[in-house]
């Protein structure tokens, strides 16, 4: 008995961490952890539960994530019930009180984030698997990825006050880099970076820059604005509602999903009403996932024509984008590439 | 704000006071009065137009800020924090939401069966409380459940279970109430109350996770109709390895129907011996649980959760006579992670369980120990979303003891199933058994079609 006791307590020394004073996060997505590295820098060390090819609704708590959570200092969540269903038997079995539900190291990242589709009124599982606190796929739009910034560096400021500078440094780093890949470095010196933003969300950043005059007037075409400023209005199909936040950032249209409702797949009746609209609003784009069933998209195609991007939903695709920025900017360029335009 | 809110109830006053003013007007007023007084409610009115307009305007400006993502404020507060003073862990950061206070979910499962054997043979072959009562329809696990953060430092966990018997009856059964400790320091977890005892994997599932609709045979007869479950505690250790390892010490209540191979009901019989009267007179008298379970990811897709128990405790045939319970269990779980909604999927459950008995003397018997063992193993495949097909193949035996007793002697039984889910919270299932057995002569045949519903809280996916 003293004999294993003995054993216990040395692997326990040997996995006890160094001390080095680096925040331990675990997010579950890896978009969430992309932002934190990029905030955090070597100040943090950060782990992900959800693969870039796994749908972030449907995990199975793998007793492996519970160790990793026994450990953190802060768990970053989407929120909204994303993950509703493999996060609470995690954190509750990893004996770690901070990062419960309501403990200090329990980050929902969804603060501060303009939600959309929330239900009005009472929601009953008859419209399948709806979010009653909105619609969770927010970073989907960049403008998300500034706030979820600032709400990442204040939670780490609050872990680890020593590092708050280096946070704030960090995350002024990451929006200017968020800034310029979707106005353009031009942009970004001449009007700034938040006015930017601002303008564009209300619609008025083209005549915004006319007034200024011809030199920021033909910088309006760089970054991800610039790539999408030709497919406002634009319809497309996508397989899942993941994609309503870009759509109203860049101005395309929806025109249908391939599920019946949200997590309910398509009905024969369902892909023959799909079918007509695609036809009739002439959508050229279906986006879908890697998790999601291919029967269903390779029979529109057949069907309609319609083109069928299978796009991650994170960042961490081998050879694919390793970061937020990177895998935004592919999607950008996947929808940008649209014919017509 | 909280300052234009002040000017707003000043506002709504000014408003309220003519009203009551008006109400309270005796009707011979001068006209120099009234159009004083209608002079003051203009007056009134404007300035609370004006203070409305201002309010309105400070908050359109907060919101266009905020959806701007302007971060001015949350610089400022970095800023104070870096500045010093700030406490390591400041108010806990969550979004705004409901209150969750308890969450309530009801699982209704109903079975229709038809087997070649009489309901007589049918209730010897399935002993389980949850099982098919036999021909015809069954109602056996209506689930109230009941869950809830209590605070900061406890989870309750309610199940009461409603059936109706082979009888016709309304049997309700307080199946587990227990609490669940959050916040214990050293990767302690503390689990008190009434509750299924943590041995091997399908002791401590409810019958709505049971990939098929009956229970195994060995678990049937090692732990009785119920399950080994009752009051007790708990305490858990997850150790601080590179690894899941998780280190469950439980102590138990030995006595009742829901500790068949232990304690017992008085008056009831063991192989032939009568169980005697029995009271805690020592820690001896109770039900020790070990377990360690571990787990290990071999690939993305593959995860391995091998675990031993051991239980040790009394048996009421006699004196000081003993029962110990070993069991080996095994679970493997393939599932791609760019799986749809978790399809496709396949697993392997395995459980071998193996029992000493000591036996006292009685009536010609002799004071021997009787060996027990049986296992199950299950396999299952997520073919294409939402069909799942299931095989399930068991042994049980014993040694020792008089012969003829159904409950020891050697079964067999071949089990295949397929299950539609048609969403989440509901499913259909058609099961066939085949089942062997020295004493039933040919094997006895059993087809089901179960059907269950789960409504209510979202419940947490486990492992």
């Amino acid at each position: 008995m003293l004999r294993i006791a003995l054993v216990f307590s040395l692997l326990a020394l040997g996995s006890a961490r160094a001390g080095d004073g680096r925040v331990r996060v675990v997010a579950t997505v890896p978009n969430l952890a992309s932002i934190c590295r990029a905030v955090g820098g070597d100040r943090v060390e950060v782990s992900t539960i959800c693969a870039w090819n796994q749908d972030a609704h449907a995990v199975d708590p793998r007793p492996s994530y519970v160790v990793k959570l026994r450990d953190a200092d802060l768990l970053l969540v989407t929120g909204l019930d994303l993950e509703m269903g493999w996060v609470p038997p995690l954190t509750e079995r990893s004996r770690n009180a901070r990062v419960l539900r309501g403990g200090p190291g329990y980050v929902d990242c969804s603060q501060g984030i303009d939600v959309l589709e929330v239900p009005a009124g009472p929601v009953t599982r008859a419209e399948g698997d709806v979010h009653p606190f909105g619609n969770p796929h927010y970073l989907t739009d960049p403008g998300n990825a500034r706030v979820v910034a600032g709400t990442i560096a204040g939670v780490l400021a609050r872990a680890s006050p020593a590092g708050a500078g280096a946070f704030e440094a960090g995350r002024k780093a990451f929006e200017r880099l968020l800034d310029e890949a979707m106005f353009g470095a031009a942009l970004v010196d001449g009007v700034g970076g938040a006015q930017l933003w601002r303008l564009h969300a209300e619609g008025r950043l083209d005549a915004f820059l006319q007034e200024q005059g011809p030199e920021l007037g033909k910088a309006r075409g760089e970054g991800w604005a610039g790539r999408m400023r030709g497919r406002r209005g634009l319809p497309i199909v996508t397989y899942h509602k993941d994609l309503s936040y870009f759509v109203r950032r860049f101005g395309l249209e929806v025109a249908g999903h391939v599920e019946v409702k949200p997590g309910i797949p398509p009905s024969a009746r369902h892909l023959v009403e799909l079918t007509e609209t695609i036809r009739r609003r002439e959508a050229p784009l279906l986006v879908t996932r890697p998790y999601a069933e291919r029967r269903s998209t390779d029979l529109l195609a057949a069907r309609t024509g319609i083109a069928v991007l299978v796009l991650p939903l994170d960042c961490g695709e081998p050879g694919g984008a390793q970061d937020y920025l990177g895998w935004m900017d592919a999607t950008v360029a996947a929808l940008a590439r649209l014919p017509g335009g | 704000m909280r300052r234009n809110l002040h000017f707003l109830y000043a506002a709504a006053l000014t408003l309220s006071l003519p009203c009551l003013g008006g109400e309270e007007e005796p009707p011979g007023l001068s006209p120099e009065l009234r159009a004083w007084l209608e002079e003051r409610d203009r007056k009134a009115e404007a300035r609370t137009k004006a203070l409305l307009e201002e309010q309105r305007n400070e908050f359109g400006a907060t919101l266009a800020r905020a959806k701007a993502g302007d971060r001015m404020l949350e610089a400022e507060v970095t800023q104070y924090l870096a500045q010093g003073g700030a406490p390591a862990w400041a108010a806990p950061v969550q979004a705004q939401g409901a209150l969750r206070l308890i969450d309530v979910s009801f699982v209704g499962l109903g079975v229709a069966a038809w087997s070649t054997a009489e309901d007589a043979t049918f209730r010897k072959l399935f002993v389980g409380d949850h099982d098919p009562r036999g021909r015809g329809f069954s109602a056996p696990n209506e689930e109230l459940n009941l869950a809830g953060v209590v605070d900061p430092y406890f989870r309750a966990d309610v199940a009461i279970v409603l059936s109706i018997t082979a009888e016709g009856e309304t049997a309700i059964e307080l199946e587990e109430a227990f609490l669940t400790t959050l916040s214990l320091p050293g990767h302690l977890q503390v689990k008190a109350g009434t509750f299924f005892n943590s041995f091997g994997r399908l002791n401590r599932q409810h019958p709505h996770v049971w990939a098929f609709v009956d229970k195994p045979v060995v678990l049937g007869r090692l732990f009785g109709p119920d399950a080994l479950r009752g009051p007790g505690a708990q305490v858990s250790w997850l150790a601080p390895l590179p690894f899941f390892a998780e280190l469950v010490f439980a102590v138990h209540n030995a006595g009742g129907e829901t500790a068949v191979s232990f304690l017992g009901e008085p008056g009831e019989e063991f192989a032939g011996r009568p169980l005697l009267e029995s009271s805690v007179r020592s820690l001896k008298n109770l039900l020790y649980l070990v377990r360690v379970e571990t787990s290990f990811d071999l690939t993305q897709a593959l995860t391995l959760v091998p675990g031993v128990s051991v239980l040790f405790g009394p048996n009421a045939t006699g004196d000081a006579m003993r029962t110990a319970i070993y069991g080996v269990d095994l679970y493997v779980k393939w599932k791609p992670p760019e799986s749809d909604r978790g399809f496709p999927f396949a697993s392997v459950q395995i459980e071998a369980l193996f029992r000493d008995y000591e036996a006292a003397a009685f009536d010609g018997l002799p004071d021997e120990t009787l060996h027990d063992w049986g296992f199950y193993a299950e396999f299952l495949y997520g073919f294409r979303r939402p069909w799942v097909a299931g095989v399930r193949l068991e042994h049980a035996d014993g040694a020792g003891g008089p012969g003829g007793d159904f409950l020891r002697d050697r079964r067999q039984r071949a089990s295949a199933n397929v299950t539609y889910y048609f969403s989440e919270f509901s499913k259909l299932r058609f099961q066939v058994n085949v089942d062997w057995s020295d004493t039933l002569g040919k094997p006895v045949t059993s087809f089901f079609l179960q059907f269950e519903i789960n409504f209510g809280a979202h419940g947490a996916h486990k492992f």
